[in-house]
């Protein structure tokens, strides 16, 4: 999957965990960045992508992210 | 050597002096001894086993860090770290194990801080976060680094070792100087005062006539100023050495909610178990949903709770603070769009937050320093004891001890303004941005206090009143 196609998908997942309609993510964005993106959150966040994707995420492959960009690129690389 | 001794205080300035004089490249091994020298002063026995631990832990990433195979790896991690757990668990047994080995068995200065200090560093090379450390000395140093050996902050290793080799300034010396005096202030004027109340209401829990409530309020405070206190004079003196440490408190009672509360207490303690406890937990156990965060909640909690020693009072406050932070997760969705929709209700939420996190924190609380948790229970059942008719062990206790005790909770709000201005201000100018009045003011009178104290103690060693979270 290419991460055009990623990221529609993904932008609905974010507005949707984080409850925020006009939030659009981008390959800069961390946590920080974004009201409520705790660690309570951030699994619900990976759950989402897992659910969406099809796909199945390691703790090793999670803790290895720095920003959404690093995200998105894993999951453009796990998703067919 | 206790942080607040006149002792420690010169030996202090001695490593400093000489930090500042010595070349960068003697630096790591300098404070290593350094360390050490502090470490031995309580106990040489200790000091061997600390250094026995840290070879120990030094070796096994070294190790993690040559081996190519994963289940050599994994083995290596594994062993390193259940001999950690091991050696953490057997000392907080200790009160336990003491009876049964008919003597005492003394629990080794900081062990609960390095042995966590050591279980990060072996995760981190272990899922290649940082490489093994090449060079024993800075090693040594970050393991033993005398002020944070005492009670924290927990640093992780790839924050401190960078600087250790790199050179001091006397800027990072008056910035520590202020934050120590800050530390001595909140600990003198503030916690040992409020101490007096909260020791006697904690005493006579069951006497008639004690105002159990005014424990409950005031044990908080005492407990905020004093690690907070203990926090201060450890970070200002790794500043003296040129070392920054990470912050351990953010003003914990603005939080608006429990969530808020824990990542503004004990910050480096929660971190270090939400990454390595709290994170993995809950990604493993992701499929149950709901049920896998509130598991993965007071595992963690509990775990906070009893890292203070085995005790069924610790147990308690973290599954007290499981249970607050579970329902703040679980509602946490449907109060914000609750407040969107309700502005009136959302701006007195803003106000009403903090104090509702307060009640909560502050019955947590009454667990934590309740000498059993039937003592425990007892004062939460009996809140408004003695509120009107005090005992008359109180009314002297209010004669004798009343103006210290007010004097305590007037320094608590001098000290919350000062940390306002310190944070808010660039990194240690909380005094600097003041008028040369006011700096000299502030230098003057807390110069005066702490001298004044530690003259006092000189005199009355009895008297001493430790650091609460040196115990731990």
């Amino acid at each position: 999957m290419n991460r055009d196609t990623v990221i529609p998908p993904l932008n609905a997942i974010f507005q949707d965990v984080f409850d925020d309609p006009s939030l659009e993510v981008s390959d800069d964005m961390t946590a920080p960045d974004v009201e409520g993106w705790d660690s309570l959150s951030h699994v619900n966040l990976i759950v989402a992508v897992e659910k969406e994707f099809k796909i199945r995420l390691t703790t090793a492959e999670v803790r290895g992210l720095s920003n959404v960009g690093d995200f998105i690129a894993l999951i453009s690389r796990k998703a067919t | 050597m206790d942080f607040t001794t006149i002792n420690f205080l010169a030996f202090l300035i001695a490593v400093t002096i000489v930090c500042r004089v010595c070349p960068a490249r003697f630096r790591a091994a300098l404070i290593a001894l350094a360390s050490y020298t502090y470490y031995c002063t309580w106990s040489p026995k200790a000091a061997l086993l600390l250094l026995a631990v840290t070879v120990a832990a030094f070796l096994a990433a070294r190790g993690i860090d040559a081996i190519k195979r994963d289940l050599g790896r994994r083995g290596m991690a594994l062993a390193a770290l259940s001999g950690l757990l091991a050696l953490l668990g057997v000392f907080k047994l200790a009160p336990f194990l003491g009876s049964l080995l008919k003597g005492p068995l003394l629990v080794p200065l900081g062990i609960s801080y390095y042995t966590f200090k050591l279980i990060s560093y072996v995760l981190d090379v272990y899922w290649q976060k940082v490489p093994a450390e090449k060079a024993f000395f800075p090693f040594a140093a970050y393991v033993a680094f005398f002020p944070q050996i005492v009670a924290g902050p927990i640093q992780r290793s790839d924050s401190f070792l960078p600087q250790i080799g790199k050179p001091a300034s006397w800027g990072n010396v008056v910035w520590g100087v202020q934050r120590v005096l800050l530390g001595l202030f909140k600990k003198f004027l503030v916690a040992d005062n409020l101490s007096i109340l909260v020791n006697f209401v904690y005493s006579h829990v069951h006497a008639s006539g004690t105002p159990l409530v005014l424990g409950m309020y005031a044990y908080p405070l005492q407990i905020y100023a004093d690690f907070s206190g203990l926090t201060d004079i450890a970070i200002g003196a790794a500043w003296m050495l040129g070392i920054e440490s990470p912050e351990n408190f953010n003003a914990p009672f603005s939080a608006p909610n429990p969530s808020e509360f824990w990542r503004r207490w004990h910050i480096t303690l929660t971190t270090l178990l939400t990454d390595y406890v709290f994170t993995p937990m809950r990604m493993a156990v992701r499929n149950l949903g709901n049920a896998g965060l509130v598991l993965s909640l007071f595992v963690t909690m509990v775990l906070i709770g009893l890292w203070h020693g085995f005790r069924w009072t610790y147990a308690i406050f973290g599954m007290v603070h499981a249970v607050y932070l579970a329902v703040d997760a679980l509602t946490s969705r449907l109060r914000t769009r609750y407040y969107k929709a309700n502005p009136t209700a959302g701006l007195l939420t803003n106000w009403l937050g903090p104090v509702i996190t307060f009640h909560l924190v502050a019955l947590a609380f009454v667990f934590f320093r309740g000498e059993t948790v039937q003592d425990a229970l007892y004062i939460l059942r009996h809140l408004g004891m003695g509120i009107g008719t005090p005992s008359a062990d109180f009314s002297k206790l209010k004669q004798t001890e009343g103006r210290a005790i007010m004097f305590g909770l007037g320094a608590y709000v001098v000290t919350e303004i000062a940390d306002y201005l310190r944070r808010h201000g660039r990194q240690g100018q909380f005094v600097s941005a003041l008028p040369p009045w006011g700096r000299w003011a502030v230098y003057y009178c807390t110069t005066v206090i702490a001298v004044v104290y530690i003259l006092l103690m000189v005199g009355t060693p009895v008297n001493r009143i430790t650091f609460v979270y040196a115990m731990f």
